[in-house]
């Protein structure tokens, strides 16, 4: 081991002892990344000219009527702060809420302000006990509100706004849900179907010469009322089914003493004492009794919470669907945000710095293992070969050593791509992200694979001079389909380079992501698969 | 005497891509003795260098066994390679390194480290006299301080048998010198073993206690210098460079008479002889005789008593060149 240890730092000392390899290693691909970063980027990360999608301007103008829920549900349930006639819901004042929460202060669907119904499924939190949608989005935009749909629309004419989102007055009336308990109203129950499709969408306005943060409102809008859609379809569909089942047979109350049936009106949490005390009584009783009481389990996670005496708040139940805590949604928002923050040179910085990175040190791979070729010659090779030292410790320390080699360079250069952004950004930077771990993993695996690519084509060619033809084709063409110069080709093609792999993976650690199991599989495998080839194949033209 | 290197039917073939074999080394058997300077000699291409790669174990042979110290090349390569050190033909260092990273970096590769190392590298650094130019890169050494680094590595380990691959090859005189020097001083003073492979006849008469002549991959003569040009019969050959006008073939007769030893005259009128001299309106006379010295006083008595005015002299005594004339035909340059 000492003796593979020794090839090793021989190989490293004389590598970074060499002025113009260092040049070709470290400063060009440097330069290189730097240039079109700043081309593409501009200089800096936030207002000053590059594109930047966090605080994206945007006016809000919500025309919504609102829509009162208790009627759609027949009358039937009413909220415990509601004193009957129905809750009122605002699907618009939710969608503020949501975008806007600094300007939404004590709005949302379900009430003006106030005690606001909150995700009753999950524990209190705040000293203050308030509850608001804990996402990061108010980072992402820079929300203003309006009343005027017009003056909105001028307004994003102007430049003044990336985006209008108007929400029409029947909105709420649109995704509220539509449903009756007993029998099937197809009259009716049509009726609400056929609400004005073209009165209930939420425009986004945008502004044509910021497509990009038009296109993130337009998502996010999208997301939203994504889930205001569903919340509706779902309910309406579980209430007609219902409606059908009750209609087709009727309850059958039996023994039950009228005097316990809850009033019309009377809370969700008396409803289901009722259900439960009388369970045994009827099937119907015991299976809605049983789904109510799943649902709130399951929802919270926590069985303790699902016996809380606020979860019979249907408007918390709601109001679940968008809190962040609640909603796998913010496992998605989460890593997008941490890109958002970045500014457009620093992502640059990461997609071509880590693409050079990978680039050049295909070079070093490939004709670092050329350099046995160049022992040979210099006989230096026979001189370790009529030494104590074992062929596989030589072959182990020449082969450890471009790995190591190969893995300095990576971290060099993504050492100085940070020290460059941040010099350029005029603020410390760490354009990697925090997750050392997965950085060094990523590293190693590239290096790996860098390195088993190298011994493969040294394993291939029959002479050197040939490896110093194919060497920089190989990588040039791995450089292009790994996206090293700027343009993006196909997936297909794409992932046939170990490139696009090491830089896919760099970039969900910058963005703050760890899912890059995939990425350090491919990379580890084929660095393993292209080693144990390429040293069958060099044992056998080397006499090594 | 004790045997430090053992031959038994060393042999290498290689392939052609054609298919065909090429003897390189046929069924090479010799011994060499502990504490003598044993010369492998042969002309270009004769399989010295093939020979010592596989007695120093970097090419398998495809026939036959190396003993080093009784330690098989091919069963035992590790026991046999620390009693070995190697010096090959080529300045085998990093130019990129200095000349006490080479030998630091070559001694850990024979299992030295810590302060041993530091501490013989010093010695080593010492004896080839570049202690002031240690932390130099070899990149900027001249070609003779270059082999001097080249022999220092091989001698770091202190090992029993040195194998030296004709380690003058491309160098000044001054440095060859030194190289020879050195390699007797190995003998000398530290009692080692020295295979030695040239294909200068000087270097090896000079050094070798024993000599090899290797030609075609066969040995084809094994012994002393005396032993070897007794083997050939090879006479002393005496050159003169003479005044022509009193040359007669009764002057020829007189001298294979009156001079005990005398053989055989040759006579070059000015102007067909050798010209090395350059005195080309002088006559050669060459005359060869079993003993070159005894019969010179008397060979130049009698050309003085007939008026022939000698110019030089100079006596050829047999050599290993001749003995490698004698036994292949061909000259040891050719």
């Amino acid at each position: 081991m000492r003796k593979i240890w020794a090839i090793v730092s021989k190989e490293v000392y004389i590598t970074f002892t060499n002025r113009n390899l260092l040049l070709i290693m470290l400063v060009t691909p440097l330069v290189l990344s730097t240039i079109i970063g700043l081309a593409f980027g501009g200089l800096g990360g936030g207002d000053s000219g590059g594109l930047s999608l966090s605080n994206i301007p945007i006016v809000i103008v919500n025309l919504d009527e609102g829509a009162t829920f208790g009627n759609a549900l027949g009358g039937g349930f009413t909220a415990d702060n509601q004193t009957g006639g129905g809750q009122a819901f605002n699907g618009g004042d939710q969608i503020v809420a949501i975008l806007a929460p600094n300007l939404a202060e004590g709005q949302n669907a379900f009430g003006a302000s106030g005690d606001q119904p909150v995700c009753s499924l999950l524990p209190e939190k705040g000293a203050d006990n308030s509850r608001r949608y804990s996402g990061t989005l108010e980072e992402l935009f820079a929300p203003a509100l309006m009343d005027d749909p017009a003056a909105a629309r001028a307004a994003v004419d102007r430049g003044d706004y990336a985006a209008a989102i108007i929400i029409p007055p029947a909105f709420s009336q649109a995704v509220t849900p539509q449903f009756q308990f007993g029998p099937a109203d197809d009259q009716a129950t049509n009726a609400a179907a056929e609400t004005d499709v073209v009165d209930s969408e939420v425009e986004v306005y945008a502004n044509a010469g910021q497509p990009i943060e038009a296109s993130v409102t337009r998502s996010v809008v999208e997301a939203i009322v994504g889930q205001l859609v569903r919340f509706n379809v779902a309910i309406t569909a579980m209430g007609q089914a219902i409606g059908q089942q009750i209609a087709a047979s009727p309850m059958d109350l039996g023994d039950v003493d009228p005097a316990t049936v809850p009033a019309q009106g009377a809370p969700l949490a008396d409803w289901l004492a009722f259900m439960e005390a009388n369970a045994d009584r009827s099937p119907w009783f015991a299976g809605l009794a049983a789904g109510l009481t799943r649902f709130q389990a399951a929802a919270s996670g926590d069985q303790s919470a699902a016996g809380g005496a606020a979860n019979n708040d249907l408007g918390g139940i709601v109001s679940c669907l968008f809190d962040p805590n609640f909603e796998p949604i913010q496992v998605q928002q989460q890593p997008l945000n941490r890109v958002q923050e970045q500014g457009i040179f620093q992502q640059i910085m990461v997609q071509i710095g880590a693409a050079q990175a990978v680039f050049f040190a295909l070079f070093t791979g490939i004709f670092g293992v050329l350099s046995i070729y160049e022992e040979r010659k210099n006989w230096t090779l026979q001189r370790l070969l009529a030494s104590p030292t074992s062929r596989s410790s030589i072959l182990a320390g020449k082969l450890g050593g471009n790995v190591v080699v190969v893995w300095v360079q990576l971290a060099l250069l993504m050492l100085f791509l940070t020290l460059v952004t941040s010099a350029i950004m005029r603020s410390p930077v760490n354009i990697w992200g925090d997750q050392w771990g997965l950085i060094l993993l990523t590293t190693v695996a590239l290096s790996l694979a860098v390195s088993g690519l190298g011994v493969l084509v040294v394993g291939l060619a029959r002479t050197p001079e040939q490896v110093q033809a194919m060497g920089p084709v190989i990588a040039i063409f791995l450089g292009a389909l790994g996206g090293a110069f700027g343009f993006a080709l196909p997936d297909a093609l794409a992932n046939l380079s170990l490139i696009t792999w090491g830089v896919g993976a760099f970039k969900s650690l910058a963005a703050g992501q760890g899912d890059i199991w995939l990425n350090l599989a491919v990379l580890f495998g084929q660095g393993a698969l292209f080693f144990v080839i390429g040293v069958w194949l060099f044992r056998r033209r080397v006499e090594i | 005497m004790d045997t430090m290197v053992k031959l038994r039917d060393l042999s290498k073939t290689y392939r052609r891509s054609d298919g065909s074999a090429v003897e390189a080394v046929k069924q090479i058997n010799l011994e060499i003795y502990k504490g003598e300077i044993f010369s492998l000699l042969g002309p270009n291409g004769a399989g010295k260098t093939t020979t010592i790669s596989m007695m120093s174990g970097l090419i398998a042979p495809t026939g036959g066994d190396a003993f080093i110290g009784g330690h098989s090349i091919t069963k035992e390569p590790m026991a046999a390679k620390r009693l070995m050190g190697f010096i090959p033909q080529e300045v085998a260092l990093y130019p990129e390194l200095s000349a006490r990273r080479n030998l630091l970096f070559f001694g850990k590769m024979y299992g030295m480290h810590g302060s041993d190392l530091n501490k013989r590298v010093d010695e080593v650094l010492a004896f080839i006299d570049l202690t002031d130019r240690q932390k130099d890169k070899i990149s900027t050494f001249s070609g003779g301080m270059k082999r001097r680094v080249n022999i220092g590595v091989g001698l770091l380990h202190r090992p029993e048998l040195l194998f030296m691959d004709e380690p003058t090859v491309g160098i000044d005189p001054q440095n060859r010198r030194r190289v020879l020097d050195t390699v007797k001083q190995l003998r000398d003073e530290y009692g080692m073993t020295i295979l030695y492979t040239t294909h200068m006849m000087e270097e090896a008469q000079e050094l070798s206690d024993r000599v090899g002549i290797i030609d075609h991959g066969e040995l084809i003569a094994l012994g002393t210098q005396g032993e070897l040009t007794q083997q050939v019969r090879e006479e002393d050959q005496i050159d003169f460079a003479i005044d022509g006008r009193g040359w007669s073939s009764e002057l020829e007769a007189r001298l294979l008479q009156e001079v005990p030893g005398l053989t055989r005259v040759a006579y070059a009128p000015p102007g067909h002889g050798d010209d090395s001299a350059g005195e080309e309106s002088l006559a050669a006379l060459t005359a060869f005789a079993a003993r070159g010295r005894q019969a010179l006083p008397d060979i130049i008595r009698i050309l003085n008593d007939a008026g022939v005015e000698v110019h030089s002299v100079k006596v050829r005594e047999p050599d290993l060149e001749a003995v490698f004339l004698a036994l292949t035909g061909r000259a040891l340059r050719d």
